[in-house]
């Protein structure tokens, strides 16, 4: 979604990371109105993805504290993950019922390097709004902690 | 903090259009009920806190910046001029 292009200058943002320097097209911002539980500051977000690094993508914040995020498309952890918004989920992310939306689980590793995809709480984007949101239930048989395998 | 007395049946209101209602309390605990507008979140805390602990494990895929670089909140607030590129 940070593809290079051939915009103006002014309609880019620098991400530094600890890998170097990416840049993002402004235009590709998604929108978080409540931020991330723990990072209610974070409002905008670019979701970076690569061939090389598929099926694994970055979600980053460009502002509020520093936070990037690896994150997984939770059917390809468990192709039977099934999970329903609420009307509430729906109107926070100002999608209708038929409406596609793009979901994400984001991804822990602990020290031994083994990765862990959060399916309790997935993080919904809008694509056509440009809106994202996690989505907290209130019950959930997915665990917060789902093993995933990473070649 | 704000503290109320409240009988069975009886609620506070928070705001435009949240309501709290104590359905009923027993040895079990206290049931709450929550009206609230679709807009509005609500949470049971420790649920809430569990995410926010998890997301903090998560936040660091691509670190923080490398000393003496501008963190990512500096460089976004920056406007940002490269002309060859």
């Amino acid at each position: 979604m940070a593809a290079a292009g051939a915009e103006t200058p002014t309609d880019r943002i620098t991400l530094s990371t600890r890998f170097g320097e990416f840049e993002a097209d402004s235009r590709n911002l998604l929108s978080f109105p409540a931020g991330l539980p723990g990072f209610e500051q974070c409002h905008r977000f670019v979701l970076l993805a690569s061939i090389e690094a598929a099926p694994l993508q970055v979600l980053m914040s460009v502002d509020g504290p520093p936070a990037s995020f690896l994150a997984i498309e939770p059917r390809i952890v468990l192709p039977t993950y099934r999970c329903v918004l609420s009307a509430s989920d729906r109107q926070r992310l100002a999608v209708a019922e038929s409406d596609t939306v793009l979901w994400l689980s984001l991804l822990t590793v602990n020290d031994e390097g083994a990765a862990f995809a959060n399916l309790r709480a997935p993080v919904v984007i809008n694509p056509a709004g440009m809106v994202g949101y996690q989505v907290v239930p209130q019950d959930s048989l997915y665990p917060l902690r789902h093993p995933v395998t990473l070649d | 903090m704000l503290v109320f007395s409240r009988r069975r049946g009886e609620a506070v209101v928070v705001g435009d259009g949240i309501e709290i209602v104590v359905l009923s309390s027993g040895k079990e605990g206290v049931r709450i009920g929550v009206r609230a507008p679709l807009s509005v979140a609500v949470h049971r805390k420790e649920i809430y806190d569990q995410i926010c602990e998890e997301n903090r494990q998560a936040a660091g895929a691509l670190g923080p910046a490398p000393a003496g670089e501008p963190s990512v909140s500096e460089a976004a607030a920056r406007p940002t001029r490269r002309d060859r590129r």
